[in-house]
Protein backbone atom coordinates (compact mmCIF):
# COMPACT_ATOMS: atom_id res chain seq x y z
CA UNK A 1 0.00 0.00 0.00
CA UNK A 2 1.54 3.39 -0.74
CA UNK A 3 1.30 6.72 0.72
CA UNK A 4 -1.78 7.69 -1.31
CA UNK A 5 -3.69 4.49 -0.97
CA UNK A 6 -3.08 4.55 2.74
CA UNK A 7 -4.50 7.94 2.93
CA UNK A 8 -7.44 7.81 0.99
CA UNK A 9 -7.68 4.29 2.47
CA UNK A 10 -8.14 6.20 6.58
CA UNK A 11 -10.06 9.01 4.45
CA UNK A 12 -13.11 6.49 4.39
CA UNK A 13 -12.02 4.07 6.90
CA UNK A 14 -11.41 1.05 5.57
CA UNK A 15 -9.79 -1.59 7.79
CA UNK A 16 -6.83 -2.32 5.76
CA UNK A 17 -6.18 1.25 5.89
CA UNK A 18 -6.07 1.42 9.95
CA UNK A 19 -4.24 -2.09 10.31
CA UNK A 20 -1.86 -1.20 7.91
CA UNK A 21 -1.44 2.39 9.61
CA UNK A 22 -0.74 1.19 13.01
CA UNK A 23 1.34 -2.30 11.83
CA UNK A 24 3.70 0.56 10.00
CA UNK A 25 4.36 3.13 12.45
CA UNK A 26 3.47 1.68 16.00
CA UNK A 27 7.06 1.00 16.44
CA UNK A 28 8.96 4.83 15.80
CA UNK A 29 5.40 6.28 17.38
CA UNK A 30 5.69 4.26 20.86
CA UNK A 31 9.52 4.99 20.76
CA UNK A 32 9.49 8.90 20.07
CA UNK A 33 6.64 9.09 22.71
CA UNK A 34 8.70 6.89 25.11
CA UNK A 35 11.70 8.57 24.23
CA UNK A 36 9.88 12.24 25.67
CA UNK A 37 7.92 10.49 28.66
CA UNK A 38 10.47 7.88 29.62
CA UNK A 39 7.48 6.16 30.71
CA UNK A 40 6.10 2.85 28.42
CA UNK A 41 2.57 2.87 29.86
CA UNK A 42 1.93 6.43 28.88
CA UNK A 43 3.63 6.27 26.00
CA UNK A 44 1.41 3.31 24.66
CA UNK A 45 -1.27 5.67 25.81
CA UNK A 46 0.05 8.25 24.07
CA UNK A 47 0.13 6.23 20.63
CA UNK A 48 -3.27 4.99 21.10
CA UNK A 49 -4.16 8.88 21.35
CA UNK A 50 -1.52 9.53 18.02
CA UNK A 51 -3.67 6.93 15.75
CA UNK A 52 -6.87 7.67 16.88
CA UNK A 53 -5.94 11.44 16.01
CA UNK A 54 -4.88 10.72 13.08
CA UNK A 55 -7.74 8.68 11.92
CA UNK A 56 -9.99 11.75 12.96
CA UNK A 57 -7.92 14.31 11.44
CA UNK A 58 -6.56 13.02 7.94
CA UNK A 59 -8.99 15.25 5.76
CA UNK A 60 -6.65 17.97 7.58
CA UNK A 61 -3.60 16.62 6.52
CA UNK A 62 -2.59 18.97 3.36
CA UNK A 63 0.19 16.90 1.81
CA UNK A 64 3.03 19.57 2.00
CA UNK A 65 5.11 17.25 3.88
CA UNK A 66 5.03 13.07 3.82
CA UNK A 67 3.05 11.37 5.83
CA UNK A 68 5.83 9.98 8.30
CA UNK A 69 6.86 13.38 9.36
CA UNK A 70 3.21 14.54 9.83
CA UNK A 71 2.70 11.44 11.94
CA UNK A 72 5.58 12.22 13.94
CA UNK A 73 4.88 15.94 14.55
CA UNK A 74 1.62 14.74 15.73
CA UNK A 75 3.30 12.59 17.79
CA UNK A 76 5.90 14.69 19.32
CA UNK A 77 3.11 17.33 20.02
CA UNK A 78 0.90 14.64 21.68
CA UNK A 79 4.05 14.17 23.86
CA UNK A 80 4.24 17.48 24.95
CA UNK A 81 1.42 17.82 26.10
CA UNK A 82 1.41 15.04 27.86
CA UNK A 83 4.61 16.60 30.03
CA UNK A 84 2.45 19.80 30.22
CA UNK A 85 0.00 18.26 32.26
CA UNK A 86 2.31 16.25 34.32
CA UNK A 87 4.28 18.89 35.19
CA UNK A 88 1.03 20.69 36.26
CA UNK A 89 -0.06 17.92 38.48
CA UNK A 90 3.43 18.05 39.51
CA UNK A 91 2.89 19.44 43.40
CA UNK A 92 0.30 16.62 44.11
CA UNK A 93 2.61 13.82 42.06
CA UNK A 94 5.53 14.95 43.70
CA UNK A 95 3.88 14.50 47.66
CA UNK A 96 2.77 11.00 45.87
CA UNK A 97 5.87 10.01 44.68
CA UNK A 98 7.42 11.09 47.93
CA UNK A 99 5.44 9.20 50.07
CA UNK A 100 5.63 6.25 47.88
CA UNK A 101 9.33 6.13 47.97
CA UNK A 102 9.26 6.77 51.82
CA UNK A 103 6.70 3.34 52.03
CA UNK A 104 9.14 2.01 49.60
CA UNK A 105 12.00 2.99 51.43
CA UNK A 106 11.22 1.51 54.47
CA UNK A 107 9.87 -2.07 52.63
CA UNK A 108 13.23 -2.37 51.06
CA UNK A 109 14.87 -1.37 54.54
CA UNK A 110 13.15 -4.26 56.25
CA UNK A 111 12.82 -6.82 53.54
CA UNK A 112 16.13 -6.12 51.32
CA UNK A 113 19.09 -4.63 53.50
CA UNK A 114 21.54 -5.48 50.98
CA UNK A 115 20.75 -4.05 47.50
CA UNK A 116 23.73 -3.25 45.73
CA UNK A 117 25.38 0.33 45.35
CA UNK A 118 25.65 -0.64 41.74
CA UNK A 119 22.51 -0.28 40.90
CA UNK A 120 21.54 2.64 42.95
CA UNK A 121 24.33 4.03 40.80
CA UNK A 122 23.15 3.25 37.57
CA UNK A 123 19.32 5.00 39.42
CA UNK A 124 20.98 7.75 39.95
CA UNK A 125 22.93 8.12 37.01
CA UNK A 126 19.42 7.76 35.09
CA UNK A 127 17.52 10.15 36.51
CA UNK A 128 20.44 13.09 36.40
CA UNK A 129 20.28 12.32 32.39
CA UNK A 130 16.63 12.25 32.35
CA UNK A 131 16.53 15.37 34.79
CA UNK A 132 19.28 17.20 32.53
CA UNK A 133 17.48 16.57 29.11
CA UNK A 134 13.78 17.37 30.56
CA UNK A 135 15.28 20.65 31.62
CA UNK A 136 16.49 21.56 28.10
CA UNK A 137 14.34 24.62 26.59
CA UNK A 138 11.69 22.52 24.77
CA UNK A 139 12.73 23.21 21.24
CA UNK A 140 16.35 21.76 22.30
CA UNK A 141 14.96 18.54 23.77
CA UNK A 142 12.57 17.90 20.77
CA UNK A 143 15.69 18.72 18.60
CA UNK A 144 17.93 16.71 20.72
CA UNK A 145 15.62 13.82 21.32
CA UNK A 146 14.71 13.31 17.88
CA UNK A 147 18.47 13.56 16.76
CA UNK A 148 20.35 11.51 19.37
CA UNK A 149 17.56 8.87 20.19
CA UNK A 150 15.47 8.52 16.90
CA UNK A 151 18.30 9.36 14.91
CA UNK A 152 16.43 11.07 12.27
CA UNK A 153 18.72 13.48 10.04
CA UNK A 154 18.98 17.01 10.38
CA UNK A 155 16.32 17.38 7.25
CA UNK A 156 13.58 15.39 8.85
CA UNK A 157 13.99 16.84 12.12
CA UNK A 158 13.90 20.54 10.50
CA UNK A 159 10.74 19.11 8.51
CA UNK A 160 9.12 17.85 11.73
CA UNK A 161 9.47 20.86 13.49
CA UNK A 162 9.10 23.55 10.84
CA UNK A 163 12.10 24.97 11.14
CA UNK A 164 15.15 25.91 8.89
CA UNK A 165 18.05 23.52 8.62
CA UNK A 166 20.73 25.65 9.92
CA UNK A 167 18.27 26.47 13.35
CA UNK A 168 18.08 23.15 14.08
CA UNK A 169 21.75 22.76 14.10
CA UNK A 170 22.18 25.34 16.47
CA UNK A 171 19.33 23.91 18.57
CA UNK A 172 21.11 20.53 18.63
CA UNK A 173 24.48 22.15 19.43
CA UNK A 174 23.01 24.27 22.49
CA UNK A 175 21.29 21.42 23.71
CA UNK A 176 24.84 19.40 23.60
CA UNK A 177 26.77 22.48 25.34
CA UNK A 178 23.82 22.71 28.00
CA UNK A 179 23.47 19.36 28.71
CA UNK A 180 27.44 18.91 28.72
CA UNK A 181 27.43 21.49 31.51
CA UNK A 182 24.78 20.23 33.85
CA UNK A 183 25.93 16.68 33.55
CA UNK A 184 29.74 18.18 34.47
CA UNK A 185 28.53 19.75 37.04
CA UNK A 186 27.10 16.70 38.51
CA UNK A 187 30.09 14.12 37.46
CA UNK A 188 32.38 16.27 39.00
CA UNK A 189 31.25 16.43 42.56
CA UNK A 190 30.63 12.81 41.73
CA UNK A 191 34.78 12.38 40.77
CA UNK A 192 35.42 14.58 44.17
CA UNK A 193 33.46 12.22 46.16
CA UNK A 194 35.17 9.42 44.59
CA UNK A 195 38.41 10.92 45.23
CA UNK B 1 58.83 8.32 36.98
CA UNK B 2 55.88 10.59 36.75
CA UNK B 3 54.19 11.82 33.70
CA UNK B 4 54.68 15.17 32.02
CA UNK B 5 51.61 17.41 32.98
CA UNK B 6 49.86 18.17 29.76
CA UNK B 7 49.01 22.00 29.44
CA UNK B 8 45.36 21.05 28.09
CA UNK B 9 43.14 22.69 30.18
CA UNK B 10 40.33 20.68 32.02
CA UNK B 11 37.53 22.88 30.59
CA UNK B 12 38.96 21.94 27.22
CA UNK B 13 37.85 18.72 27.90
CA UNK B 14 35.10 19.02 29.97
CA UNK B 15 33.53 21.51 26.54
CA UNK B 16 34.42 18.58 24.21
CA UNK B 17 32.85 15.90 25.95
CA UNK B 18 30.18 15.53 23.52
CA UNK B 19 32.80 15.75 20.51
CA UNK B 20 34.58 13.01 21.83
CA UNK B 21 31.86 10.77 22.84
CA UNK B 22 30.85 11.14 19.34
CA UNK B 23 34.73 10.93 17.58
CA UNK B 24 34.51 14.38 15.92
CA UNK B 25 37.75 15.65 17.58
CA UNK B 26 40.80 15.88 15.07
CA UNK B 27 43.91 14.28 15.35
CA UNK B 28 45.46 16.98 17.52
CA UNK B 29 42.43 17.71 19.60
CA UNK B 30 41.95 14.27 20.46
CA UNK B 31 45.97 13.55 21.34
CA UNK B 32 45.33 16.81 23.83
CA UNK B 33 42.12 15.52 24.95
CA UNK B 34 43.34 11.85 25.68
CA UNK B 35 46.90 13.32 26.98
CA UNK B 36 44.94 15.36 29.61
CA UNK B 37 43.29 12.51 30.97
CA UNK B 38 46.46 11.16 31.34
CA UNK B 39 47.37 13.16 34.03
CA UNK B 40 43.90 14.06 35.74
CA UNK B 41 42.21 11.70 37.77
CA UNK B 42 38.71 13.79 38.02
CA UNK B 43 38.15 14.64 34.15
CA UNK B 44 39.32 11.19 33.32
CA UNK B 45 36.70 10.08 35.57
CA UNK B 46 34.30 12.58 34.41
CA UNK B 47 35.03 11.12 30.82
CA UNK B 48 34.63 7.62 32.02
CA UNK B 49 31.13 8.78 33.86
CA UNK B 50 29.94 10.78 30.23
CA UNK B 51 30.00 7.64 28.54
CA UNK B 52 27.66 6.31 30.64
CA UNK B 53 25.33 9.08 28.61
CA UNK B 54 25.93 6.90 25.45
CA UNK B 55 24.92 3.55 26.97
CA UNK B 56 21.94 4.79 29.03
CA UNK B 57 20.60 6.61 25.81
CA UNK B 58 21.55 2.70 23.89
CA UNK B 59 19.45 1.26 26.90
CA UNK B 60 16.51 3.31 26.21
CA UNK B 61 16.75 2.77 22.24
CA UNK B 62 16.65 -0.93 23.14
CA UNK B 63 13.04 -0.78 24.81
CA UNK B 64 10.92 -3.22 23.71
CA UNK B 65 7.00 -2.93 22.12
CA UNK B 66 4.51 -4.58 24.25
CA UNK B 67 3.10 -7.56 21.00
CA UNK B 68 -0.28 -6.75 22.25
CA UNK B 69 0.19 -2.98 21.27
CA UNK B 70 -1.48 -3.32 18.07
CA UNK B 71 -4.54 -5.86 19.04
CA UNK B 72 -4.95 -3.15 21.74
CA UNK B 73 -4.76 -0.29 19.70
CA UNK B 74 -6.85 -1.88 16.63
CA UNK B 75 -9.78 -2.49 18.77
CA UNK B 76 -9.90 0.79 20.95
CA UNK B 77 -9.56 2.63 17.09
CA UNK B 78 -12.39 0.32 16.25
CA UNK B 79 -14.63 1.34 19.57
CA UNK B 80 -14.20 4.78 18.77
CA UNK B 81 -15.52 4.64 15.35
CA UNK B 82 -18.66 2.75 16.21
CA UNK B 83 -19.59 5.27 19.23
CA UNK B 84 -19.06 8.08 16.60
CA UNK B 85 -21.21 6.11 14.24
CA UNK B 86 -23.64 5.33 16.74
CA UNK B 87 -24.48 8.72 18.19
CA UNK B 88 -26.30 10.56 15.30
CA UNK B 89 -26.62 13.71 14.61
CA UNK B 90 -23.47 14.50 17.30
CA UNK B 91 -22.79 17.94 15.59
CA UNK B 92 -26.26 19.17 16.04
CA UNK B 93 -26.30 17.65 19.65
CA UNK B 94 -22.90 19.97 20.01
CA UNK B 95 -25.16 23.20 18.76
CA UNK B 96 -28.17 22.11 20.49
CA UNK B 97 -26.77 21.45 23.67
CA UNK B 98 -25.61 25.01 24.93
CA UNK B 99 -28.66 26.84 22.55
CA UNK B 100 -30.76 24.73 25.44
CA UNK B 101 -28.65 25.62 28.31
CA UNK B 102 -28.63 29.32 27.72
CA UNK B 103 -32.99 28.83 27.13
CA UNK B 104 -33.26 27.96 30.39
CA UNK B 105 -30.89 30.35 31.97
CA UNK B 106 -32.73 33.00 30.18
CA UNK B 107 -36.17 31.58 30.79
CA UNK B 108 -35.28 31.45 34.58
CA UNK B 109 -34.06 34.72 34.90
CA UNK B 110 -36.95 36.14 33.28
CA UNK B 111 -39.32 34.32 35.69
CA UNK B 112 -37.25 35.69 38.52
CA UNK B 113 -37.65 38.84 36.84
CA UNK B 114 -41.68 38.55 36.63
CA UNK B 115 -42.37 37.35 40.31
CA UNK B 116 -40.06 40.56 41.28
CA UNK B 117 -41.87 42.65 39.65
CA UNK B 118 -45.55 40.59 40.84
CA UNK B 119 -44.22 41.11 44.64
CA UNK B 120 -42.56 44.61 44.23
CA UNK B 121 -45.83 46.49 42.48
CA UNK B 122 -48.45 44.02 45.38
CA UNK B 123 -45.89 44.85 48.62
CA UNK B 124 -44.75 48.40 47.23
CA UNK B 125 -44.65 51.37 50.31
CA UNK B 126 -45.69 54.22 48.08
CA UNK B 127 -47.99 56.09 50.32
CA UNK B 128 -50.79 56.68 47.76
CA UNK B 129 -51.52 52.79 47.92
CA UNK B 130 -53.24 52.45 51.40
CA UNK B 131 -54.86 49.45 49.76
CA UNK B 132 -51.69 47.42 49.78
CA UNK B 133 -51.20 48.04 53.45
CA UNK B 134 -54.28 46.12 54.17
CA UNK B 135 -53.70 43.56 51.68
CA UNK B 136 -50.21 42.84 53.44
CA UNK B 137 -52.29 43.00 56.90
CA UNK B 138 -54.63 40.25 55.60
CA UNK B 139 -51.62 38.51 53.87
CA UNK B 140 -49.60 38.73 57.21
CA UNK B 141 -52.91 37.43 59.15
CA UNK B 142 -51.76 40.13 61.80
CA UNK B 143 -54.65 42.09 61.54
CA UNK B 144 -56.53 41.09 64.24
CA UNK B 145 -53.35 41.50 66.68
CA UNK B 146 -52.84 44.81 65.43
CA UNK B 147 -56.80 45.62 66.75
CA UNK B 148 -56.15 43.95 69.85
CA UNK B 149 -53.25 46.11 70.44
CA UNK B 150 -54.72 48.75 69.46
CA UNK B 151 -57.66 48.36 71.75
CA UNK B 152 -55.58 47.12 74.66
CA UNK B 153 -53.49 50.73 73.99
CA UNK B 154 -56.91 52.74 74.00
CA UNK B 155 -57.86 50.76 77.42
CA UNK B 156 -54.74 51.96 79.26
Amino acid sequence: MNEQELVDGLIIQTKDAIQYLVNTYQKNVIKTAYYFVSNMEDAEDISQEVFLEIIHSIKRYSKQSSLYTWIYRITVNRSLDHLRKQKRRNFLYQIGTFMQISNEGRNKNLQEPSTTDTGNEENEKRAVIENAIGSLPENQRIAFILSKYDELAYKEIADIMNLSLSSVESLIHRAKINLQHKLVIYFSEYAKAKK
Amino acid sequence: MQKPKSNTDCSFVRNNLFNHQEKLLSGNDLKEFEDHLLHCRECSLIVSDFQSVASLIDHKKSAEVNDFFQTRTLQRIASDLDRVRNTPGRGLQRILQPVMISFLFLAAVLIGLSIGKRFDSKYSLNPTHVNNIEAMKSDLFIKDFMDEDQTAFNNH
